[in-house]
């Protein structure tokens, strides 16, 4: 049995040129901002008045429902305000504590563990602790209540343009992500761990394999994945490894699978091993920035000032682009807050292009990895016939963003299919 | 260094527009653009072959597509966009055509395939007939003695000599099949030279912009079950407008299938079909009605060959 496998993407998928400004590493650390906003989870009640000084570190916010994480400052000094802000991801208004920095950092007390003397519970109960979040949080997914898992899949690729966080994260703190797939893997002890490597990414796997040559842990597999964007995206990641299609309403653990990020093996790492809460993130900023930068940043710090960090907007570009450029999410106020979800900020000129009818090339049906008809799913979305939407199988799209890339009469498909899975979301909710 | 243009970035509005924020750069006019290159190829052994006669009916077809298209665009309230599918059917339209065919049919013919045809439907995209075969059914329909009048290739001089018909037993006689595959032989303009219109197809195949299922399976096709009714497969491919009507016309993305298994169908169908009016029908040549009535059919193959859905092991209920 070899360390590493290849896996293909199993169908569509679309390969993207190079681009030659990929921000060189290391990871760098900008001065910390004046002041952090902190959203609050959903749910999440602040415990910290306005007027009160916090520690870097000191949670800020909870709530009693296990499923949301709960919120810690990212910063030493006074809770300045509470606000209401727009969450980008599900544009809905959130509180928010704004904390301004006193400049010292100081860190609250943190306990370091030794895993090998906790229980299942007591990891799952720290990570939630520290607030490693994600979609599901975490430590939702460590705790499976009942269903089977054989395997574990730890997404490290990044295989859209420009992003390289992941790369720089397994160069740089491997070791850590290494030591947090192993809490992981003790957690759930699924038959098989894959590490997903995107291709090109040789020097990780050379560090990776190293790695896990040197520990004693054998069912690690290093799964390396064709250059196709959708293939490590979202579930469609486990239909590539595995080969089993998950849908939306569908979790990964429903396939037999538990998915995470190598960002949040870091973090799993960092509050079960050294007592800390998710506080920092890597994330890059690229595109028409002056110096594009890996970066770990505090949550919570203003897109703006990382940006202003990077060298500011060069030229006349001016879309700023949240999480790559195939399916990311483009924001109108650059002062938002750092959220754990960013993994990358990519600044671009935009380009308004003209919007033909479809001419039914069936490109977009070639390039869904998820098996979908989006010229067909579009449609129906925009006469507003939603049903037939989820009738054509709307729910197992993952969001790759695949088919808006090949359609050449520039349709918006991907955002008529969002239109219509908020849309569907919302009437379940209402029933 | 940098703060005042980092302020006028900040302070002028953020555009927020759809992802994804970057695309294939294959666009539609391109591919339409393209396409016209491709078919400089048959064109060249159309103006080689026919001469004037060539040059005229090919620029009476693309003008009056073109303006055609403009007037109907007015009409309807919308602007006209030059994305180049017009030429493409004004010059396809045109390399259908015998040679001396009188210019105003010429011109008849395309705008009847846009005004009717093309825009009628609502324009690109929306069409259920390709536009090129409805003009030219059209043309056969009014003009049956002027749509089957042949002559040989006369070069740049006014000369007519009739010719046999393609696909007739006296164009066997006539012409040999290095003749066939090069071009020189009586038929509709640009459909003579086999050759050049495959070199055209398998460009536009390497650069994706046709699917090469529906010319495979359709010359592929007529091949086989013309062996099997005792014709002669090289003589049918070689002649007449299949091969032009394979890579040009049977390709076109809005009158075929979506799926890739569709155009298979597609193909077969529109082989089988055309095999049959030639070796039994009272028609010269089957290619415009063989890829019509698969056209009409078309909504029916996407109806039932889907791609099949991803993650759902059980088939869902419609009530879920």
């Amino acid at each position: 049995m070899s360390l590493i496998i290849i896996r293909k993407s199993r169908h569509g998928g679309v390969s993207l040129p190079d681009y030659p400004s990929l921000p060189p590493g290391p990871i760098e650390t900008p001065p910390l901002p004046e002041k952090v906003v902190i959203p609050l989870c959903g749910g999440c009640k602040a415990l910290a008045r306005r007027g009160e000084n916090v520690l870097c570190g000191q949670k800020i916010g909870d709530t009693e429902d296990f499923g949301a994480t709960p919120t810690h400052a990212s910063l030493s000094g006074e809770v300045s305000g509470a606000i209401k802000l727009i969450d980008p991801l599900s544009n809905s208004p959130r509180d928010a504590l704004v904390i301004t920095s006193d400049g010292n950092d100081e860190q609250t007390e943190y306990k370091a563990q030794d895993p090998a003397t906790l229980s299942p519970e007591d990891i799952i109960n720290l990570i939630r602790e520290a607030g490693v979040g994600g979609e599901p949080p975490a430590h939702t997914r460590l705790s499976l209540q009942g269903k089977k898992i054989d395997s574990v899949i730890i997404n490290a690729c990044c295989c859209q343009p420009y992003l390289k966080s992941n790369t720089m994260l397994m160069l740089e703190y491997g070791e850590e992500v290494f030591s947090g797939i192993n809490i992981i893997n003790k957690v759930l002890s699924p038959e098989t761990i894959y590490i997903a490597i995107g291709h090109g990414s040789y020097d990780v796997i050379e560090y990776l394999e190293r790695l896990v040559k040197s520990s004693d842990v054998k069912n690690i597999k290093i799964a390396l994945l064709d250059n196709k964007q959708s293939a490590p995206s979202g579930k469609g990641i486990i239909n590539t490894i595995l080969g089993r299609g998950v849908t939306s309403d569908q979790t990964a653990a429903d396939a037999g699978a538990a998915l995470f990020d190598a960002a949040e093996a870091k973090a799993v790492h960092d509050a079960v091993i050294n007592g800390k809460p998710f506080i920092q993130k890597i994330i890059t900023v690229a595109g028409s920035v002056r110096n594009p930068k890996n970066l770990m940043v505090r949550l919570g710090t203003p897109l703006s000032h990382i940006i202003d960090y990077c060298g500011g907007i060069r030229g006349d570009a001016d879309e700023v682009v949240i999480n790559g450029l195939m399916a990311g999410i483009p924001i109108y106020n650059p002062d938002l807050p750092l959220a754990g979800w960013m993994h990358s900020i990519i600044i671009e000129k935009s380009a308004p292009a003209r919007e033909y009818d479809c001419i039914r090339c069936g490109r977009c049906i070639e390039a869904c990895p998820a098996h979908l008809s989006p010229t067909l799913l579009a449609a129906y979305s925009r006469a507003g016939r939603y049903d037939e939407c989820r009738e054509a199988y709307i729910e197992s799209c993952f969001e790759c963003g695949a088919c808006a890339y090949v359609c050449p009469a520039r349709i918006p498909l991907l955002q008529y299919i969002k239109i219509a899975r908020a849309e569907l979301v919302r009437r379940k909710a209402n029933k | 260094m940098m703060p005042q243009e980092k302020q006028q970035a900040f302070n002028g509005e953020l555009v927020v527009s759809a992802a994804p924020h970057r695309r294939h750069w294959l666009s539609v006019s391109r591919m339409m653009y393209i396409t016209l290159l491709a078919l400089l190829l048959p064109t060249a052994a159309a103006v080689y072959f026919f001469g004037y006669y060539a040059l005229s009916v090919i620029a009476v077809g693309i003008a009056s597509a073109l303006v055609t298209e403009y007037l109907v665009k007015k009409l309807r309230g919308q602007t006209f966009v030059m994305d180049g599918s017009a030429v493409v059917t004004g010059l396809l339209l045109a390399l259908m055509l015998p040679p001396t065919m009188p210019l105003w049919m010429v011109a008849l013919g395309a705008v009847i395939a846009i005004a009717i045809v093309k825009e009628a439907f609502g324009g690109l995209g929306h069409y259920i007939f390709n536009p090129v075969l409805g003009g030219v059914a059209f043309l056969y329909a009014c003009f049956p003695a002027e749509m089957t009048t042949w002559v040989e290739p006369m070069g740049f001089s006014f000369e007519k000599t009739a010719a046999a018909a393609p696909l007739s037993q006296a164009f066997i006689e006539q012409f040999d099949k290095t003749a066939m595959l090069i071009g020189n032989t009586s038929g509709g303009l640009g459909e003579t030279s086999a050759l050049l219109i495959l070199i055209a197809g398998i460009i536009l195949i390497a650069l994706r912009i046709i699917d090469w299922r529906v010319p495979a399976a359709y010359i592929g096709t007529t091949f086989f079950f013309s062996l099997i009714l005792g014709a002669d497969p090289v003589f049918y491919i070689l002649t007449g407008g299949l091969m032009l009507g394979a890579f040009f016309l049977a390709t076109d993305t809005v009158t075929t299938p979506l799926t890739r298994r569709g155009r298979i169908i597609f193909g077969i169908g529109g082989g089988l079909l055309l095999v049959l009016i030639r070796r039994y029908g009272s028609m010269p040549d089957g290619v415009v009605y063989s890829i019509l009535l698969m056209n009409a059919v078309t909504p029916l193959i996407d109806r039932f060959v889907k791609p099949k859905p991803y993650g759902f092991k059980k088939a869902v209920k419609s009530d879920a």
